[in-house]
């Protein structure tokens, strides 16, 4: 790579760990399966590197690549035409129009390290264990010596609790 | 419950994946008809991404401004503070800044680009390189977009790749992604691809220099050296195209396909499974230590590897019957008296419908191919031979000179072969001692019949250490025979 072109991906990287959270979410909203929405994920930051010349230094990054996930999701859930947990395209571009207009995401991402602070600590590691790459909830409430059902409970509450917060940190702050 | 709290719950069940096709089409429903309960979702699903970017430890926040604003607000009260005191902050904040710089400038450093596959088991000898670095990959590494994976000559490893699912990587070999989002490069060695079937449900593309093999959730082995590609399929079907000639073939399972770069693409039935060597633990003569490791180095490195083949080797001590299952061919390597027969006796080798080479004459009776007798069936001699080809026209024979080669130099082991065997090549004078000889599928033996096709192939301990083109190809053309019969 040449030195402009080493500043180009700087700059990309920049920008693309800002908002990987975000686009990330956006193709969850849109692929049930979180192993799906990953490998989507990958194949949209490979595309995003290739197009970021194209990208338009005035328009917000997070609108552009969210743009063009939208483009990879549908292309992914095309090849998965017989996948039954599949939203229907007219719904899939309502979804991914207001994901992508809504910029009030940003702070609500700002606030979500403060309310993981505000947990209690077991709930805390228990998140952590949860979202472990490679660890199952059952083999985790096995561990636990609880049910699956029980922790995916536990598992829904705190992810509400966090909501609340997140939405309070938001209102606080004057941006819903 | 409330509307909302159902809401809720259907929307965990979404994130949790214990959506019933009832449930998700009540979601649909609700989702279609809602900005509100839109909102709610979208929230739902960015924040449960939120917190695996933050449980993947991956997140990397851009500066949060309104925090820097606020600590520089809060600066300016320090005004209260005496003298010394800010003094001593500046010099804090100067330092501060300076660590700050150093970790921006190793972040900056660092290689953020897309990781394409995790490695999981390794054996020593494998090396992850890229950015003109290079470091021992250890289980749990992420190979990222501009890094390749090297597996040096005894080694091995098994991967990850994102996507497609596992990649057990043999000897000798180099993987890497290739330009866009599903495509990797072999661009020497080999690896057994296994398709994740939830995962790679669109085609990836595997390159080798030779070759590229379109998949989706086919099973195959496919290796590169010494200009040839070999594409071994298990299951399914895998479209293989010529780079050089861009002649292409759907290559099915059971199947060997060959592409080297100036030849159109070779077609061949082949055996499914993969390769199991015997070789002796710790043999009386050194010499068969030796040979027993350079046969199954070679071969594995050198010789089934690059045809395609996952080769595993066994002790005559640790094998069992077993290892025997999911086998294309089986090699029995040299041994003392004593120490091989119990383990073919043990694990029942004589029955199995597996083609086998044994190169071992005292391992001939046990296999049902020669006359138990020594000196009669089999036997040995010393001094060194040529050998003579007496069906040159044998597959096995191909491109062999005849006569008069000195593969035999110290030792001569032989076998007589009875029934319906093929006598392929003797010790030169002595057609009656047989140091190359094969029965195929059925025909009959000293005392069964074949179940599968069997070679007898006698290699001169003394002599491997220095081997030449023609006696490997011996021994690659006996193993080609073998697995090119069709199974019933």
């Amino acid at each position: 790579m040449t030195a402009g072109r080493y500043d180009r991906h700087d700059e990309f990287l920049r920008r693309f760990t800002a908002h990987q959270t975000a686009i990330y979410g956006f193709v969850r909203s849109m692929v049930s399966r979180r192993e799906d929405a990953r490998e989507v994920m990958q194949e949209v930051a490979v595309v995003l590197w290739a197009k970021f010349d194209e990208f338009d230094e005035s328009k917000k990054f997070r609108r552009w690549a969210c743009g063009v996930a939208k483009f990879e999701v549908l292309s992914f859930l095309r090849d998965r035409a017989r996948d039954r947990l599949r939203f229907d395209e007219s719904l899939l571009s309502v979804l991914a129009e207001e994901a992508i207009a809504d910029d009030s995401g940003d702070s609500r991402r700002g606030a979500l390290d403060g309310c993981l602070e505000k947990l209690a600590p077991e709930s805390r590691q228990l998140v952590l264990n949860a979202y472990s790459p490679g660890v199952s909830i059952h083999s985790l409430a096995i561990a636990r010596g609880q049910s699956a059902m029980s922790l995916y409970k536990v598992l829904h509450r705190i992810r509400l609790m966090l909501l609340e917060c997140i939405e309070r940190s938001a209102v606080a702050k004057g941006t819903t | 419950m409330s509307d909302r709290a159902a809401l809720l719950e259907l929307i965990r069940r979404y994130v949790d994946e214990a959506l019933s096709e009832a449930e998700f089409q009540q979601l649909q429903d609700q989702l279609r008809g809602d900005s509100e309960s839109r909102r709610l979702f979208r929230d739902y699903l960015e924040l449960d991404a939120a917190i695996e970017s933050w449980s993947d430890g991956v997140q990397m926040e851009a500066p949060d401004h309104e925090a820097m604003i606020a600590s520089s607000s809060s600066r300016s009260s320090s005004a209260r503070y005496p003298a010394s005191m800010k003094r001593a902050f500046r010099v804090l904040s100067t330092l501060a800044c300076g660590v700050c710089l150093i970790f921006f400038a190793i972040w900056v450093a660092s290689d953020h680009s897309p990781v394409w596959a995790t490695v999981s088991e390794v054996t020593q000898g494998v090396m992850i390189e890229g950015n003109g670095e290079s470091r021992r990959a250890q289980p749990g590494d992420q190979l990222r977009a501009s890094e390749s994976i090297a597996v040096t000559e005894d080694a091995s490893a098994r991967i990850t790749v994102m996507g497609l699912g596992s990649a057990t990587l043999g000897p000798q070999t180099r993987l890497q992604r290739s330009g866009n989002g599903r495509s990797i490069e072999l661009a020497n060695g080999f690896a057994r691809i296994t398709p994740d079937q939830q995962k790679a449900s669109r085609p990836w593309r595997i390159r080798t220099p030779q070759a590229e093999a379109t998949v989706t959730t086919t099973e195959f082995n496919i290796a590169s050296a010494e200009g040839r590609t070999a594409l071994r399929v298990s299951e399914g079907s895998v479209h293989l195209t010529s780079r050089r000639s861009g002649a292409a073939e759907d290559v099915g399972a059971g199947t060997l396909a060959v592409v080297e770069s100036n030849s159109p693409i070779v077609v061949a039935p082949c055996r499914r499974g993969s390769a199991l060597i015997i070789v002796s633990p710790k043999p009386p003569h050194a010499i068969w230590n030796e040979f027993n490791q350079i046969i199954s180095e070679r071969l594995l490195n050198a010789r089934l590897w690059q045809m395609g083949f996952r080769v595993d080797v066994k002790t005559f001590d640790d094998v069992q019957k077993s290892d025997l299952e999911d086998r294309a061919i089986v090699i029995v390597s040299l041994f003392d008296d004593g120490v091989g027969e119990p383990a073919i006796d043990r694990i029942e080798l004589a029955k199995a419908d597996i083609p086998v080479i044994c190169l071992e004459p005292e391992g001939f009776p046990h296999l049902g191919m020669t006359l138990p007798l020594e000196g009669v069936g089999f036997g040995f001699g010393r001094g060194g031979s040529t050998v003579e080809f007496a069906d040159i026209g044998h597959p096995i024979a191909a491109g062999q000179p005849n006569p008069g080669n000195d593969l035999l130099r110290a030792t001569t082991g032989w076998g007589r072969p009875e029934g319906e065997g093929t006598l392929i090549a003797h010790l030169a004078g002595q057609p009656q001692h047989a140091v190359l000889f094969v029965y195929d599928r059925n025909q009959l033996m000293a005392d069964l019949r074949a179940p599968a096709r069997r070679v007898a192939l006698f290699l001169d301990p003394y002599r491997v250490d220095k081997p030449r083109p023609e006696e490997w190809r011996l021994l690659e053309e006996a193993v080609k025979w073998c697995v090119a019969e069709e199974q019933p």
